[in-house]
């Protein structure tokens, strides 16, 4: 029988009702929820944005910049419900709220060609990614439309809106520049063309601080290209500046003599002009209307031409061959052609107001009663444009005033060519009229008498000639005979041996002797001028000398 | 007072001084022929008339002197008394009419025909070798110039110079004079000899 074996009573201990081990899980899970926490409030907000495609996009890859710094990522693409576009939903990083208006746009940024230039190169290695404009509206907005361009004016760019139209047959194009003074400082926007008007209306935007410059009474005219103008006043070359040289593009300004005005408001609207002189015509809105009547050709008067008083700009021609006489056709003898003039009041120095209107009306057909004729005028001889010119003539007063369908006409008078063609046939009829035969005639018998008296003439002188000779041929002996007594008297007097002759001999002697004596004096004034003066140092000469070793 | 009464003759003094010159040599004046020659020499030239030439370079009162082949110098305090030509003239007929009288002691000579003579001088002046030389050429001819009577005689005569100065040197000058005087009478005779 074994040995009993005491036990010692168990020792119980009581269990513990959770694990150690399942701190592991726990902390992991204090983890993962930190970590959702923490990505949940650092997290910004998802926006939904449209585009045609998905050209250059990729999830998670494609990045939403500002100014070049991330602030997002593209987390999902996807077809729209109708599979005409694409749908990008975007996670922006945290506190982008404000960026994200109703006007904020977004646009893919990839390598562009244009007339702006190139952009967007740095695309091409780094691959495509969607900018963000910032918009400047209250109202936060979250599913946007994607731009296919960069918008032409960032969203909160200062300057001025202001609305275009133009019915020309030009038209521009987004992005066409707005030059001042060869300065680009504004771009279309938008085209919109209205069907019912057929005009093109254009949104464009001056940048500050030019939009200072677009007042009411700016004109915009075209300046696309480059411009040659051959008028009146020459020829003429207008270009904007490189851009509008290769493209579109329009330029605007104040017509001289004009005030600026008050400035312009996005509600404004202006008509670009085809060029700066039709924009710079409309600037006066009063003006009074006259016609001429031309007799003779009206080649190279062109509608706008300049009319000038006294050489001053008062107006210009409205219309060339006014179809004023119904009755009356160009095929007729008589028809003086009508030509239409406008003379402007602004252009005058007066207000541009109806009570101008009257008061060159009075002024004009005042003077008219006194004199004051229209011609055509030579504006360039190289172009042969002709400019309407009035002048007061005041030896062809008028009694009354003619008007033409309620056009008062003006009078008209030959231009001066026409006046020196005129004047030149009148000298010739004159010439023409001359008695030239019986004056040649006349001219022959005068010939005859004056040659006949000169042949009197000439007998005369020679007997006038024969009595002299006769006279001088009576006294010319005695005279020679005194004066060889004379000479006789003075050679006797002069012989050799006379007291005359040695006297003579005397003195010729005296003088050579003195001269004889003045020579050295001479020769020493002739090597030394001051020598008269000063006291000369004239060496001692040299002297012959006995030959050496001869004592 | 006293002190402007002194300086005044001072100042004036100074001002005198000013004026003062430097010692200059004294002029000379020779004449070719001596008074001594002349006295009592009578008589007839069997010469009427000399025309004499000189060169330019000698009509003129100042002395030649020759300092080297081509150079000539003119003495400044050294001059002609009388005009050179004249002198040698002079010189001429005083000489043949010496040489004249004296043959005509010896010889009786007979009347001659009395002619002209044209002597062309070339050189006539002092040389630096120590000599004065007279060189040139003359021709006898008929009284009215008309005629050459004997052909161009060339003649150079020098002698040494024994003594310094121009007084010396015209001294031997007046004696190459006489020896061309001499010459001349030897020609002039010859055209009478038969």
């Amino acid at each position: 029988m074994p040995p009993e074996v005491y036990l010692s009573p168990a020792k119980v201990d009581q269990a513990r009702p959770i694990s150690k081990v399942w701190l592991v899980p726990f902390v992991a899970l204090t983890i993962g929820l930190w970590m959702l926490y923490y990505n949940w409030t650092n997290q910004g907000p998802l926006i939904t944005i449209t585009f045609d495609n998905a050209e250059g996009l990729e999830v998670d890859i494609t990045k939403i910049k500002l100014r070049d710094i991330t602030i997002g990522k593209v987390v999902d693409l996807k077809l729209s419900e109708q599979f005409d576009s694409i749908e990008l939903t975007a996670r922006l990083d945290k506190n982008t709220d404000p960026l994200l208006k109703e006007d904020s746009s977004f646009w893919v940024v990839k390598p562009r060609v244009g007339k702006e230039g190139i952009s967007g190169l740095s695309t091409i290695l780094s691959g495509g990614h969607i900018e963000i404009s910032p918009g400047q509206s209250n109202v936060s907005r979250y599913e946007f439309t994607g731009l296919e361009t960069p918008p032409i004016t960032p969203a909160g760019t200062p300057g001025l809106r202001i609305t275009l139209n133009s019915d020309d047959e030009f038209a521009f194009t987004t992005g066409d520049p707005i030059i001042y003074k060869g300065l680009t400082v504004g771009r279309f926007e938008k085209v919109k063309f209205n069907f019912e008007d057929r005009i093109v209306y254009y949104d464009a935007f001056i940048e500050e601080p030019y939009h200072q410059l677009i007042t009411k009474n700016t004109r915009f005219w075209n300046t696309s290209g480059l411009r040659l103008d051959l008028s009146s006043d020459g020829i003429s070359v207008q270009t904007g500046n490189v851009e509008t040289l290769l493209t579109n593009g329009i330029t605007f300004g104040v017509p001289e003599g004009m005030l600026p005005g008050p400035v312009a408001t996005e509600e404004d609207v202006f008509t670009i002009h085809s060029d700066k002189e039709s924009a710079s015509s409309t600037k006066y809105l009063h003006s009074v209307e006259y016609v001429m009547l031309i007799s003779t050709s009206i080649r190279g008067l062109e509608v706008g031409a300049p009319v000038e008083y006294r050489g001053v700009h008062v107006g210009k021609v409205v219309a060339t061959n006014l179809n004023l006489d119904a009755e009356k056709s160009l095929l007729e003898n008589d028809l003086k052609i009508p030509v239409l003039l406008s003379l402007e009041p602004g252009l005058v120095g007066l207000p541009d107001t109806k009570e101008s209107e009257e008061g060159i009306r009075r002024q004009t057909q005042n003077w008219i009663k006194k004199g004051l004729k229209a011609s055509l005028a030579n504006g360039n001889i190289l172009t042969g444009s002709l400019f309407v010119e009035l002048q007061h003539f005041p030896d062809y007063p008028v009694d009354t005033i003619e008007k033409k369908n309620d056009y008062v006409i003006i009078p008209t008078i030959e231009n001066n060519l026409g006046q020196i063609a005129n004047k030149a046939t009148d000298f010739i009829d004159t010439l023409n009229k001359l008695p030239l035969e019986a004056l040649t005639k006349d001219t022959q018998q005068v010939l005859k008498d004056l040659s006949a008296t000169l042949s009197q003439l000439n007998q005369t002188s020679r007997k006038i000639n024969g009595l002299v000779d006769q006279t001088k041929a009576a006294e010319l002996p005695n005279q020679l005979q005194e004066t060889l007594d004379k000479v006789s008297t003075m050679t006797q007097g002069l012989s050799e041996g006379s007291p005359g002759y040695n006297e003579l001999l005397n003195t010729l002697q005296a003088i050579q002797s003195s001269l004889h004596e003045l020579k050295p004096l001479l020769n020493k004034v002739k090597n030394r001028p001051n020598s008269l003066i000063f006291s000369d140092n004239q060496p001692s000469d040299i002297e012959p000398f006995k030959a050496q070793g001869e004592e | 007072m006293t002190k402007i009464s002194l300086f005044l003759p001072i100042i004036l003094s100074l001002f005198l001084l000013g004026c003062n010159s430097q010692p200059t040599p004294s002029s000379h004046y020779y004449m070719l022929n001596q008074q001594q020659e002349s006295d009592g020499v009578y008589g007839v030239s069997p010469i009427k008339d000399i025309q004499l030439n000189l060169p330019e370079y000698l009509k003129q009162p100042n002395l030649v002197l020759q300092l080297s082949e081509h150079e000539l110098s003119y003495a400044y305090y050294h001059t002609w008394a009388e005009s050179l030509d004249d002198a040698v003239i002079k010189s001429l007929h005083q000489d043949l009419r010496a040489m004249l009288k004296s043959q005509s002691k010896k010889t009786e000579k007979t009347n001659q025909a009395r002619v002209n003579l044209i002597i062309n001088i070339d050189h006539f002046y002092a040389t630096f070798n120590s000599d004065v030389i007279l060189a040139g050429n003359y021709t006898i001819v008929n009284s009215q110039q008309t005629k050459a009577l004997s052909p161009e005689y060339n003649f150079t005569f020098k002698a040494n110079i024994e003594a310094d100065g121009y007084p010396h040197s015209v001294a031997k000058m007046r004696g190459l004079v006489k020896e061309l005087a001499q010459d001349i009478l030897i020609h002039y005779q010859a055209l009478n000899t038969p």
